[in-house]
């Protein structure tokens, strides 16, 4: 007896954190697209790996996480990768009509951008998801010791780049 | 500018939201993905698992495939190829055998020699009689 699956309720709980967490990572809508349509498909033929799972976003984050950083190995090389990113500031925060507010997020989009994969993984998971070092240790599969210096890491090069903006607006 | 607050002003960042359109898409694709699964393990088709061995093995087919080939025409060049000069003889007919015997023998008289051939005992002209004139006298009696 084959396991059943709800995959609308999974898509409505985690299909918006799985996307800005690809979106981070990726910086290309039509690459997050077909990621998250491998991963409901891979669910729908393989219901019973969502069987004993704890905490279905921090599995689901994982199951990602592979995949994207098997795409980006694929398709370019970790330098061409930086440049890429340096260049597109895709829209990964929400549009605002605040000049300032916008002007801060351009930059904050662009200086994640600027980062290591890993790195950046990592400031995303903890800032914007709200996971424990030890969370992040899973669906990373690092020791939690280096997600937290890889935090540490990303968070001062952010403060770096962005310093004179946050000080405008405070 | 303290860490926490930094950390605070970054998290009240809002991120960008799925296109809804995705959704229907993405579901419909992955419905269809199972159903086909669901399908597909209730109706095994033998076709189905040939299909999957020839695509597991079709380099090592295809390379015992040229393997093959090459050896079948490397034959049909060795067949239309003349053959050698062992291959080509035969075995001689009893005319040529009875002419060679003959030849031998002339060739070795001649090395024995005319004396030879003088000396040599000439058969008996026996001439066998009949039986009815062999019948001994007892026997008749």
């Amino acid at each position: 007896m084959p396991a059943c699956i709800d995959l609308e309720r999974l898509y409505d709980d985690h299909a918006q954190a799985l996307f800005a967490f690809l979106l981070n990572l990726t910086r290309n809508e039509a690459d997050i697209r077909d990621l998250l349509q491998e991963l409901f498909v891979k669910l729908a033929r393989h219901p019973d790996i969502m069987q004993d799972v704890r905490d279905e976003r921090s599995f689901l984050l994982r199951l990602v996480h592979n995949t994207a950083i098997d795409l980006i190995r694929r398709r370019d090389t970790r330098q061409r990768n930086y440049d890429r990113f340096a260049s597109q500031s895709a829209a990964v925060f929400a549009p605002t009509n605040d000049s300032d507010e916008r002007a801060f997020r351009q930059a904050l989009a662009e200086a994640l951008g600027g980062l290591p994969p890993d790195q950046r993984a990592v400031v995303h998971l903890k800032l914007w998801e709200g996971l424990t070092f030890e969370a992040i240790a899973e669906v990373l599969a690092i020791p939690a010791n280096t997600a937290a210096s890889r935090y540490r890491y990303g968070l001062d090069k952010l403060r770096e780049r962005l310093r004179p903006l946050y000080e405008e607006l405070k | 500018m303290s860490t926490n607050d930094f950390e605070k002003q970054l998290r009240q960042q809002p991120l960008q939201t799925v296109p809804r359109q995705w959704r229907s898409g993405i579901l419909q694709a992955a419905r269809a993905a199972g159903a086909r699964a669901q399908t597909s393990a209730l109706n095994p088709q033998p076709t189905s698992c040939w299909r999957e061995f020839f695509f597991q093995w079709q380099w090592h087919l295809a390379g015992m495939g040229a393997a093959w080939l090459l050896i079948a025409v490397l034959n049909m060049g060795q067949s239309s190829a003349p053959l050698p000069a062992t291959a080509k003889q035969t075995t001689p007919s009893p005319t040529q055998v009875l002419m060679a015997l003959r030849e031998n023998r002339r060739q070795l008289l001649e090395l024995i020699g005319p004396a030879a051939m003088e000396t040599a005992p000439t058969p008996s002209s026996f001439v066998p009689r009949r039986r009815s004139e062999l019948a001994s006298p007892s026997a008749v009696a």
